[in-house]
């Protein structure tokens, strides 16, 4: 856990795109937010694996974001239920209930349903606000960061040894 | 971005697939293992194990190795225990959460098989029924005792209500007669009528001139307003008193009646009921089909759930609070419905005692309104040792479960009884020792409602009867004829509804039964009736007497205060007659 963070760190203070680090935590709140064992997350999976995303970022995107799955799941059920029920959209939900495809991805439940589409509402404005994140981050915050006695304190300990280590070697970019 | 696509991550991606593809081989088959025993023990209460689950992919299916599930009241008795279940699965429907299985094998079942250890878990699941909820209705048949009870003891033993009656009565009269008589004493008496004889006759003497004259006068109709005041006195006591020997009277006459209520209940109390006599074979059968039932009940009541899901599912909709993290499924419109779980045909193999019985049972669901039909089963078992032929078959229809129709035909012939306990009271032990018997049995359910019919013939029957008391000449003459026959009919009607379930058993037993002992048992009653009754009236007689005397004896009070009504009446009417003072008429 200690090498994913410093990894991360180390990836966040260098030049990698932001872009590749937004994407990976976009990625990381559907498999966070909705049921680990559903269709759409094999197919999440491959694409973190496949595009040139972080995967550090992305592996501690999708802890996080389960952790904040489960403080939100009533939001989940709620919106769920909601979709599912509206009778607008009755016909093309009796059409996917119909499709195999679609009743092994079990989207009739209202914990999928409701997750699936906050993620997927939330993961154009969450790249945005990352991407605007680091960079402010990067120009403002960095240099201040690096020079602080927290930062030096973590010097000192294993975690930099961690850190260093992997800068040293390189790492993932 | 530099480079948008990392090739090595999808050989990643793959190995990851790969990773899991084997991981599932390795380890589903404990998976399926541990989830069976697990649910399977949740849901009856007791352990249930299974040596071993095999899942093949290509065809789709699963292979169980030796099921065992406890019998939840019995922990060291397998209620069923299954040798090898095979099953092929609609692999298309697994994809869509729907478990079809086309054909299904349950090889080498045996029930109520012993355990070497006990299956009993710790907390033990309450879903069994209470018997004292759900039970047959009992009706108030006794058996008789056949020991005719002594008329002295029964006199000895029990109070008689009339004599208690008597006696409180008696008591009531004598208080009444008290006070009756100290109200006599409060009312005037003779010396009150001399005294107001002797103040006319005073008035008249005492006549001079004008002004005594009018003296007199007044004096008189002095006298004459205190005579009113008296008679009116009288007269309420008098209407007081009547009222009182009213409420007396009726109480006497209940009291005649006393002695007839009472010869009525010790009659009823200790003379044997016709009706027990004439029902033998319901006292024999009765309590042990009773018995029958409540387990056939315990076991469906059991079952039920399983066949009326759908009806729960809709029934708990209404206030579904979803499990955290797991939500709700959402259904919709099926173009071509098919329930959850389903089985369309399991072939069945139960071993018992007697050989192998061999079955089928078609579509297995707890959806029947979905599926839209209903489940069926055929068992038959030929040349089995000491049966020659068995056949259960039946159809389970909960396609409406508010309109369930469970209907269920069991025929047996030629089975070799031995030793069957058919009746274990202490007074009248009946075995039958050895017969041949020919059964057949439809049961209907429909709704709440049941009905059946038994029908048994018992060829080449040997009964031994224990009676113990020889010297008792009905339970002689039962065991006697008991003894004597070798083939009888038994009959059985039940009906009502699963709470309130009615038996009716009728056998040519009955006519045997009451033919040897019927007369004797009339005769017999007969008797201790007409002794009864007399004795009864003879006790009751004399007390019964005294009290008409007493009774009588509260007239003299009335005709005492008629009595003395009449001489004041007297009195007034002197007084109110011409009175000679001087030769001038009184103005009164």
């Amino acid at each position: 856990m200690l090498r994913l963070i410093a990894k991360f760190l180390k990836i966040l203070n260098s030049e990698t795109e932001t872009s590749q680090i937004s994407l990976a935590f976009c990625f990381s709140m559907i498999m966070g937010f909705t049921p680990i064992l559903s269709l759409h997350n094999l197919f999440i999976l491959l694409l973190a694996l496949i595009l040139n995303v972080n995967l550090s970022a992305f592996i501690l995107g999708t802890i996080f974001f389960s952790g904040i799955a489960y403080l939100i799941d009533p939001l989940f059920h709620w919106i769920g239920v909601k979709v599912l029920t509206a009778s607008s959209l009755k016909g093309i939900w009796t059409i996917f209930y119909n499709s195999t495809l679609c009743r092994l991805e079990r989207f009739n439940n209202s914990i999928l349903m409701g997750s699936l589409i906050l993620s997927l509402l939330l993961f154009v404005p969450l790249y945005l606000f990352i991407n605007y994140l680091i960079k402010k981050y990067r120009e403002k915050l960095l240099s201040w960061v690096r020079k602080t006695r927290l930062m030096q304190i973590l010097k000192a300990n294993k975690f930099f040894k961690i850190y260093s280590s992997i800068s040293e070697f390189g790492g993932e970019k | 971005m530099k480079k948008w696509i990392r090739w090595q991550g999808f050989s990643l991606f793959l190995l990851t697939i790969i990773i899991l593809c084997l991981f599932w081989f390795m380890f589903i088959d404990g998976f399926i293992k541990r989830i069976i025993e697990k649910n399977g023990t949740k849901i009856v209460g007791a352990k249930v194990e299974l040596d071993n689950a095999e899942i093949s992919v290509f065809p789709m299916g699963l292979k169980l190795e030796h099921l065992r599930v406890t019998n939840p009241d019995e922990p060291m008795k397998n209620a069923i225990e299954i040798e090898r279940i095979s099953m092929s699965v609609d692999t298309m429907n697994i994809l869509r959460r729907k478990m079809i299985i086309d054909d299904m094998t349950l090889g080498g079942i045996r029930l109520n098989t012993p355990r070497k250890v006990s299956g009993a878990i710790s907390k033990k699941k309450a879903t069994v029924p209470d018997k004292s909820q759900k039970s047959v209705s009992k009706k108030s048949l006794h058996f008789p005792s056949f020991n005719f009870p002594d008329l002295k003891e029964i006199l000895e033993k029990e109070d008689l209500e009339s004599i208690k009656l008597i006696e409180l009565l008696q008591t009531d009269i004598s208080n009444e007669e008290e006070q009756w008589k100290k109200k006599l004493g409060d009312l005037p008496d003779k010396d009150k009528v001399s005294e107001y004889k002797k103040r006319i006759e005073k008035i008249k003497t005492e006549k001079k001139g004008l002004g005594s004259f009018m003296g007199a006068a007044k004096d008189i109709e002095k006298i004459q307003k205190e005579i009113k005041s008296d008679l009116k006195k009288i007269k309420g006591v008098q209407e007081d008193y009547k009222k009182t020997i009213e409420s007396l009277k009726n109480r006497f006459s209940q009291i005649e009646m006393a002695p007839q209520n009472d010869f009525n209940r010790l009659k009823q109390k200790y003379t044997p009921s016709i009706e027990n006599i004439e029902n033998f074979t319901q006292l024999f059968l009765g309590e042990k089909m009773r018995q029958w039932i409540d387990t056939i009940m315990i076991w469906y009541e059991r079952v039920k759930p399983v066949l009326n899901r759908s009806k729960e599912k809709k029934d708990r909709k209404e206030d579904v609070r979803p499990v955290r993290g797991k939500g709700i499924d959402v259904h919709f419109k099926e173009n071509e419905p098919l329930p959850d779980f389903l089985i369309r045909q399991a072939k069945v193999s139960l071993i018992i005692q007697a050989g192998d019985i061999e079955g089928t049972m078609k579509n297995i669901t707890s959806d029947q309104d979905i599926l839209r039909v209903p489940l069926t089963f055929l068992f038959l078992g030929e040349k089995l040792q000491d049966i020659r032929s068995i056949k259960i078959d039946g159809i389970l229809n909960h396609i409406s479960p508010e309109k369930s129709d469970d209907q269920v035909t069991f025929n047996i012939k030629g089975y070799q009884v031995k030793d069957v306990v058919l009746s274990d009271k202490n007074r009248l032990p009946v075995t039958l020792k050895k017969g041949l018997v020919d059964l057949e049995l439809k049961t209907r359910l429909f709704g709440k409602e049941i009905s059946s019919q038994m029908k048994t013939q018992v060829k080449s029957a040997e009964l031994f009867v224990g009676v113990q008391d020889e010297k008792n000449q009905i339970a002689s003459a039962m065991g006697s004829a008991l003894s004597d026959i070798s083939g009888f009919t038994l009959n059985a009607q039940i009906s009502g509804t699963l709470d309130k379930i009615d038996i009716k058993i009728r056998s040519d037993l009955d006519n045997i039964l009451n033919n040897a002992v019927g007369k004797l048992v009339k005769d017999k009653a007969l008797k201790l009736e007409g002794e009864l009754k007399t004795e009864i009236f003879a006790k009751v007689d004399k007390p019964l007497k005294i009290l008409k005397e007493s009774m009588e004896g509260l007239n003299n009070i009335d005709e005492k205060l008629t009595s003395r009504s009449n001489i004041l009446n007297n009195v007034l009417e002197d007084t109110l007659k011409k009175t000679d003072l001087g030769g001038l008429k009184l103005p009164f």
